[in-house]
């Protein structure tokens, strides 16, 4: 009876055993089949302004992937971004590199029109053609379009390109970050 | 009849009976300027300008938009940018309207709702401002499908606290309400008509008005969010009419009315005033009046606090610009609170409470840890795309914990993180299509200035070998040499000629013979034995001259000896004649071809090497060149490639594109 008993209850064992192996089996851990400069590249911001020091997003993303550049690098990615890259390649966070440009708010460049002289330099510089214009005509940016790279300030010969903080609409705004508001307790209140 | 549905969780609320204290509805005197907001149109008129009352002040942008009156006449003193009385209080574009106290009205057009079809009365209310929850009371796209309508809800619930405005248009305007859902029932024709009221809302006044026209009053008493568009339609609506039946709020349906069998564009609503006020109550407001203006007439306390709209999903806006915000559609209530009411925030106790209550059957206390964490994917893990913010949470949280304005923050957070990834995408897309561009571009130039590069080798070498025919400028010496030896040459052979027919003038009849007999094998043997009888009579001739001439021993001999030896001795002469002509004529033919053939050798000779020496050289130096000029250009472009892939943010060649 006891042997009938002690069966029973290894055959139950087994059974659960397969069960939860068969469990974590239908769980695998996600991955994603794309190549691994591809994933770097989709966090990657896009803003293609060579901050990093590479010619684009997808060449650091590149250079990331072989291990030949830091994660620290990314100036518009701000620290969301290193973070991101931190946990894609299982690295330590790093703060910015000292020598990286400071992050900014986002921003676009708005062309005087008055004083452009229609040289294309801007728009050979821009590296999502967001600037329209042609040979001796006035340039004007696409704001929806540009990234805020800053790439077109450089070539300019009038200086005619300033950089505007965004715009917001009222469809851009968000909820602010619930804020605890601090109160002034009266001393005699404190023994 | 009317399904109860078991909605989890909901609060009922103890919401105050209206009967005993509804003041009626008092008319706000005119405010000095109004601010229009400009969210979801754009202006048709200019700053500076005079418009009269119900003068339209923009058009609907879109067709989610609605289009906006003016409420009062007076002068446009500008159109700026301005605060609004919305959530966080965004900037938008604002119209300000300086109200010159007359009150000029344009004449009003009644208009005949028995001509209406759904979708011009959908274009009508948009032109009249009239606007529902989402844009346009009627949606434009639905109106275009021009489907059947099952049920009509006409939403007049008030389920949060402090909200009255409804109520109180029902009471005073029950007979405009009661035209208002008969002129759409003419042009929608719906099967059935619901009015969705409060438990606390019993007119009977409304009652009776309802019964004449067969509509169907449903009280509704499920928990606190119940008035909402999907919640009440789940409630009222069968499985069978769900998806079609339209839900629209009574305030609206009033304004639809007046805009319709009045021609009265929608220019003001109800406000609820209440919370630490003199005189709490509804006020008729116009749209764009300031909010400080209706505090200021409800008799507000100096420091206080906005919070706009209900108990529960209302919102704090910043008391200091309450000058500069206007009265919109969707301001329902308008809270006066003093600004210490904030309650003191503890940590979470894990009482289960927010639990309990969720509608939506989340838990709150865990979304509640994520979003402080600002971990936005497993909030949405935990379900935070299905909370419906109905604020239940944050009320009954005994720590006062701002549930909430978490939620809402975290849920807009990940909203505009999508916006960014997508911004971003669109950005790597136009990157890699400019790429993709700039090579397809360079290909294609190299393409033809390879074309061209060959068109040009081509005409090059057309003109080379048209050169050496034609005047032949470098070669002229070697020509001049060549030719001055050919002559000689000839000369040379024309002397040996000479000399030969001079030396030999017999030669010629030998030469012929021999060349016949060379030549025709077949006439050999007769021509051989002519020359034996020739030689045989020249044998016996020469015999008869040497018998004449010299011994007798000759005459003694045998006949038959005779012509033996005259034969052999004829026979010898011919072949030493023979002998003697092969040698002689091949040596002169010899001396001949020689001479030919060197001076043939020699013009080749001279050709080759004033080829060698013009032409060829010329042409390799031509080569030379253009390969020179090849690798030059080559190396240029090269030298531009690398200088464009290390920066390129330098500066290259303007191109006229």
């Amino acid at each position: 009876m006891n042997v009938l008993v002690f069966i029973a209850l290894l055959l139950l064992a087994v059974w659960l055993l397969r069960r939860v192996m068969q469990h974590n089996k239908q769980q695998p851990e996600h991955k994603d089949p794309r190549p691994l400069a591809e994933r770097i590249d989709a966090i990657l911001p896009q803003t293609q302004c060579g901050q990093c020091g590479h010619a684009g997003c997808q060449p650091y993303a590149a250079a990331l992937a072989k291990g030949e550049d830091s994660i620290n690098r990314c100036p518009p990615g701000g620290e969301e971004g290193i973070r991101k890259l931190a946990a894609l390649l299982h690295t330590d966070y790093l703060p910015f590199a000292a020598d990286a440009p400071p992050s900014k708010p986002k921003a676009v460049a708005l062309i005087d029109e008055s004083t452009c002289i229609g040289c294309t330099l801007c728009i050979q510089a821009c590296p999502v053609d967001a600037i329209l214009g042609s040979a001796k005509q006035m340039h004007t940016v696409l704001a929806a379009e540009c990234t805020g790279c800053e790439l077109c300030l450089v070539p300019c010969p009038v200086d005619c390109i300033s950089m505007r903080p965004a715009t917001s609409s009222p469809s851009d705004w968000r909820w602010g970050y619930p804020v605890i508001v601090i109160k002034a307790i009266k001393s005699e209140a404190r023994p | 009849m009317r399904r109860f549905l078991s909605l989890p969780g909901g609060f009922t609320l103890p919401l105050p009976s209206r009967k005993h204290d509804s003041p009626p509805a008092s008319v706000l005197p005119l405010p000095p300027r109004l601010v229009l907001g400009l969210q979801q149109c754009l202006p048709c008129v200019q700053p500076g300008q005079q418009v009269l009352k119900y003068q339209r002040l923009a058009d609907a942008d879109s067709e989610y938009g609605v289009a906006l009156h003016a409420p009062t006449s007076g002068r446009i003193i500008a159109i700026q940018p301005q605060a609004q009385a919305l959530p966080g209080a965004p900037l938008a574009d604002t119209l300000i309207l300086e109200a010159d106290g007359r009150d000029e009205a344009l004449p009003l057009q009644a208009g005949d709702p028995s001509r209406l079809t759904p979708l011009s009365l959908a274009l009508q209310l948009q032109d009249m401002g009239v606007a529902g929850n989402h844009g346009p009371l009627l949606a434009l796209d639905w109106a275009m499908q021009q489907c059947a309508l099952p049920l009509l809800i006409i939403n007049a619930v008030e389920d949060e606290p402090y909200l009255a405005a409804t109520a109180t248009l029902l009471e005073e305007q029950a007979e405009a309400f009661v035209a208002a859902i008969a002129m759409l029932e003419q042009v929608l024709r719906p099967a059935r008509i619901v009015l969705a009221v409060s438990q606390t809302d019993s007119s009977e006044a409304l009652q009776a008005a309802v019964s004449q026209h067969g509509w169907q009053v449903s009280t509704i008493n499920t928990p606190y969010p119940a008035g909402d568009e999907t919640t009440l339609i789940r409630q009222l609506a069968s499985p069978a009419e769900a998806a079609h039946s339209l839900c629209l709020p009574a305030d609206a349906v009033v304004a639809a009315g007046a805009a319709i069998l009045h021609g009265q564009p929608c220019i003001s609503r109800l406000v609820t005033l209440v919370d630490k006020l003199d005189r709490p109550g509804s006020v008729q407001a116009l749209l764009g009046t300031p909010l400080s203006h209706l505090l200021n007439f409800a008799g507000a306390k100096a420091n206080y606090a906005i919070t706009h709209g209900g108990g529960l999903r209302g919102y704090a806006l910043p008391a200091d610009q309450a000058d500069a915000m206007g009265l919109h559609w969707h301001s329902q209530c308008l809270q006066a609170r003093t600004p210490d009411t904030a309650g003191q925030q503890q940590d979470c106790i894990r009482c289960g409470d927010c639990l309990r209550i969720c509608p939506s059957k989340l838990q709150p206390q865990e979304l509640y840890w994520h979003c402080q964490q600002d971990n936005v994917e497993t909030a949405n893990a935990w379900g935070l795309q299905d909370c419906t913010l109905c604020g239940l949470c944050d009320a009954v949280c005994p720590s006062q914990l701002p549930l909430l304005d978490s939620f809402r923050h975290t849920a807009l957070q990940y909203q505009s993180t999508q916006q960014q990834q997508q911004q971003a995408d669109h950005a790597r897309q136009r990157h890699r299509f400019r790429q993709f561009r700039l090579e397809r571009d360079k290909q294609e130039k190299a393409q033809r200035l390879a074309a061209r590069a060959a068109e040009q080798a081509a005409k090059r070498e057309q003109t080379a070998t048209a050169a050496p025919q034609e005047n032949k400028p470098t070669p002229a010496a070697a020509d001049k040499q060549a030719a001055i030896a050919a002559a000689m040459a000839r000369a040379a052979q024309r002397n040996s000629q000479h000399l030969e027919k001079q030396s030999t003038s017999s030669a010629d009849d030998r030469q012929a013979d021999a060349r016949a007999a060379a030549m025709a094998a077949s006439r050999q043997a007769a021509i051989d034995a002519a020359m034996a009888r020739a030689a045989a009579r020249k044998a016996a001739q020469d015999a008869a001259k040497a018998a004449s001439a010299g011994s007798q021993q000759v005459d003694t001999t045998a006949a038959s000896d005779d012509k033996q030896a005259l034969i052999q001795s004829a026979m010898q002469r011919a072949a030493m004649q023979k002998a003697a002509q092969a040698n002689a004529a091949p040596a002169n033919m010899d001396a001949d071809k020689k001479a030919l053939i060197e001076a043939a050798m020699q013009r080749a000779a001279a050709q080759k090497t004033a080829q060698a020496n013009a032409a060829p050289t010329s042409m390799d130096a031509d080569k030379k060149a253009l390969i020179e000029a090849a690798m030059q250009r080559a190396a240029a472009q090269k030298a531009a490639q690398a200088d464009k892939a290390h920066a390129p943010g330098k500066p290259e060649k303007p191109e006229n594109t």
